[in-house]
């Protein structure tokens, strides 16, 4: 490319491919081998990779949702998960006369420790990687151009609309929009904000498609890749790690399913 | 005497699914390295008139169509709008819409990889196409964090980088500010003396009769003028029957017709109405 | 006057039209949400952008972009199995796009059946996504609290996970159909049916 690429941090100047090979491994691993030490040392680790990547400021949205997931879970099952005994079961305590039990803690610990410790750590992975370098991969990859297009141009639709969305609920507000009150308030704001948002959207739909038909997006010879980014000397190690940790998260798995190994690492608690 | 580029022979076009002719029997001819401007009011066939132009109606969105265009001696009628891409470019009025890259050198690119040009040309070409855009220190910036005017530019090198032989914008600074409409003005002007043919759709008559060779009319989907500006603007009555107003200058000089004493054609442009003028202050005095 | 016309029926620029709707219809869904929780609301409204592009470009178009959706939320979100989610939005796509196809998408009656028939398929299927992935509960309060009293009146966690979600996808898909609705009564006739100059059914 004729602009110098800057990269800020260490995460950026890793190329997608091992990246993408880090997060699937740690899918998979959280996934298949239910572990809780593991599952609370990748959410540490990612939380502070996220700081040291200076990412926490757009972290905390997921932060929060993290939180009222926690919450959710935890409160919700400890009480009505679908494995507690009523009647055999330990209770950890009881408020309100609502008991609490040891097995819905658990069962949400199951599902909380898969989810959980995900979030941060595919944030701070997917955040690093540059969509237009992720198109490259994708077109390498053998995947058609028509639908790298489409999904990558998702990401930047969505920025354009949420500034349309932001101008537009500014604008309805001065004209007297009530966003904040009773329920029925806010429902009422609904309509007048996200209706211009859509129709503006679809009403350009026609002359974009005619300028992309312009600029060749429908010819029918082999197109160029023009981005090309340099590997980096951590890409093996992210690459190996995330390889590693899918393969023996699937062998784990399969052998503990076909009996061949007890389950020696799975422990949510 | 350069040979003409385009030239259209009895062309009349409608849009599927209606019954009104959008352009009506339309003869002229464009010579290569000519600056055109088209005016009209609302309805006229402007725009319709350069998407014909580019093949795109009927070739690409539908229509009914008769008689022919011929772009470089090729009748459209034979080749169905193949290859016009390669001779003539187009630029739409709403930038933004048209940009789907995250930085200004991918969006610079994003044609002629579509094209299947290979990177040292693609390389070149931008550079090339920056350097008369003025965008050479913005390549890593994201096309929306650009002002009206930078997208405009934008939006014309993105088509430049191509090399087409023909430049067509439609309304291309209707959403800009004074300033950024000068610069488009500029730009197209500078990229016409260097040889290209520019076909320029526009509501500021006063920029478009101070800087094109030729102005075409059109109204209702007839053509009612295609001459140099002085001889179109000449004719006041008939420009306003046709809700086409004239410059200012022009105006002010047929208002002032008697008193100024103008032997040879009218003024268009604030350049050549000082001199006219000036006599009238003296006068005057 | 006879003119000349071509066959414009294969549909050039279609191929252009899905790979800018699919995108808009991500966004539309993605910036609704957003909305939603912006003004506190009890509701998801991500469905809106599928029923547009639905009722415009085809079912299986709208299909693509509520998975799509669910694929790329999963992504930003990091939390990858609520991607299983788009099995909902792919239905959503499906039955609203059938049913402009045959021209049940205009009146308001349309619109009525439409919510039913898309909030019943997001509660039936969403009951068992959502076990799969959050093990019973929903991301949503309201339905939580829905299924803890249902519980606790002694439904068992299926059932109740499935009746707790028809008033939310009542009201939500009830929602996103009326302003899908609304948008596609504002719009121009040719933006109706964007079908690349394809001939509409």
């Amino acid at each position: 490319m004729i602009q110098e690429r800057i990269f800020p941090t260490f995460l950026k100047k890793v190329t997608p491919g091992p990246k993408l090979w880090l997060a699937l491994g740690l899918i998979l691993s959280l996934i298949l081998v239910k572990n809780t030490y593991y599952a609370i040392s990748v959410m540490i680790l990612s939380i502070v990779v996220i700081v040291l990547e200076k990412q926490f400021g757009l972290f905390k949205v997921i932060l929060v949702a993290m939180t009222v997931l926690f919450i959710s879970m935890y409160a919700l099952h400890g009480c009505i998960a679908p494995n507690i005994d009523k009647v055999n079961d330990p209770v950890m305590f009881t408020i309100f006369g609502i008991r609490y039990y040891a097995s819905g803690f658990a069962w949400a610990t199951k599902f909380y420790l898969r989810v959980g410790p995900m979030m941060p750590s595919l944030f701070v992975i997917f955040l690093s990687i540059d969509t237009a370098d992720l198109s490259v991969l994708m077109c390498k990859a053998g995947i058609p151009y028509n639908a790298v297009f489409t999904f990558i141009d998702s990401f930047q639709v969505i920025t354009l609309l949420n500034k349309d969305m932001d101008q537009i609920r500014d604008a309805q507000r001065s004209r007297g929009l009530q966003t904040e009150g009773s329920l029925l308030t806010r429902m009422k704001a609904i309509v007048p904000i996200i209706v211009p948002v859509v129709a503006s959207a679809i009403v350009k739909v026609q002359d974009q498609a005619i300028a992309m038909d312009t600029k060749g997006f429908n010819a029918k010879c082999k197109k160029t890749v023009y981005r090309e980014f340099s590997p980096y000397k951590a890409d093996p190690y992210f690459k190996w790690a995330g390889i590693a940790l899918s393969v023996f998260s699937v062998g784990y798995k399969a052998l503990v399913s076909l009996n061949v190994i007890p389950a020696f690492l799975t422990n949510m608690l | 005497m350069s040979k003409p580029i385009i030239e259209l022979k009895n062309y009349s076009y409608r849009y599927d699914n209606t019954d009104e002719i959008m352009l009506k029997n339309l003869t002229l001819s464009i010579n290569e390295g000519e600056f055109i401007g088209v005016v009209g009011c609302n309805k006229a066939g402007k725009s319709t008139l350069c998407k014909c132009l580019v093949g795109i109606q009927p070739f690409v969105t539908g229509g009914a169509w008769d008689g022919e265009i011929i772009i470089d001696g090729k009748s459209m009628n034979e080749t169905k709008g193949e290859g016009v891409s390669e001779i003539i470019g187009i630029v739409f009025q709403d930038a933004e819409s048209q940009f789907t890259q995250p930085t200004v050198e991918d969006e610079m690119a994003f044609a002629m990889c579509n094209f299947g040009f290979d990177r040292e040309t693609i390389r070149e070409r931008i550079l090339y196409a920056a350097k008369a855009c003025g965008l050479e220190d913005l390549l890593g910036r994201s096309p929306f964090r650009l002002s009206g005017g930078q997208q405009q530019r934008l939006a014309v090198g993105c088509i430049l980088a191509l090399q087409p032989r023909v430049l067509i914008l439609d309304e291309s600074t209707s959403q800009l500010d004074p300033v950024g409409r000068d610069d488009i003005f500029r730009l197209v002007g500078e990229l016409n003396k260097q040889g290209k043919t520019v076909i320029m759709v526009d509501h500021n008559i006063e920029k478009i009769a101070e800087c094109v060779d030729k102005v075409l009319v059109l109204h209702d989907g007839n053509l009612v003028a295609f001459d140099d500006p002085h001889k179109v603007f000449a004719d006041k009555e008939r420009m306003n029957s046709h809700s086409v107003r004239l410059p200012q200058v022009t105006d002010a000089a047929i208002a002032l017709r008697d008193q100024l004493d103008i032997a040879a054609d009218l003024p268009v442009s604030l350049e050549e109405a000082v001199p006219v003028f000036q006599k009238l202050g003296q006068e005057v005095v | 006057m006879a003119m000349n016309s071509v066959d414009t029926s294969k549909g050039r620029l279609r191929g252009t039209y899905i790979a800018i709707m699919i995108p808009i219809g991500v966004a539309i869904n993605y910036i609704g949400g957003l909305i939603a929780s912006s003004l506190g609301l009890p509701i998801y409204l991500d469905s809106i952008g599928t029923v547009v592009v639905a009722a415009i470009m085809g079912p299986w178009v709208g299909a693509i972009s509520g998975a799509l959706f669910n694929v790329v939320s999963a992504l930003i979100g990091g939390n990858i199995p609520s991607a299983l989610f788009a099995i909902c939005n792919i239905g959503s796509g499906l039955i609203v796009g059938f049913m402009a196809q045959k021209g049940l998408f205009k009146t308001w009656w349309h619109v009525v059946i439409a919510s039913i028939l898309v909030a019943l398929w997001n509660a039936a299927t969403g009951a068992p996504i959502a076990m799969v992935v959050y093990g019973g509960i929903d991301g949503n309060v309201g339905t939580n609290l829905m299924i803890a009293t249902m519980q606790s009146i002694g439904r068992d966690l299926g059932s109740a996970a499935f009746i707790a979600r028809i008033p939310t996808n009542l009201l939500d898909k009830g929602i996103a159909c009326v302003i899908a609705w609304i948008v596609l009564m504002k719009l121009p006739e040719n933006m109706k049916s964007l079908n690349g100059a394809k001939k509409a059914a």
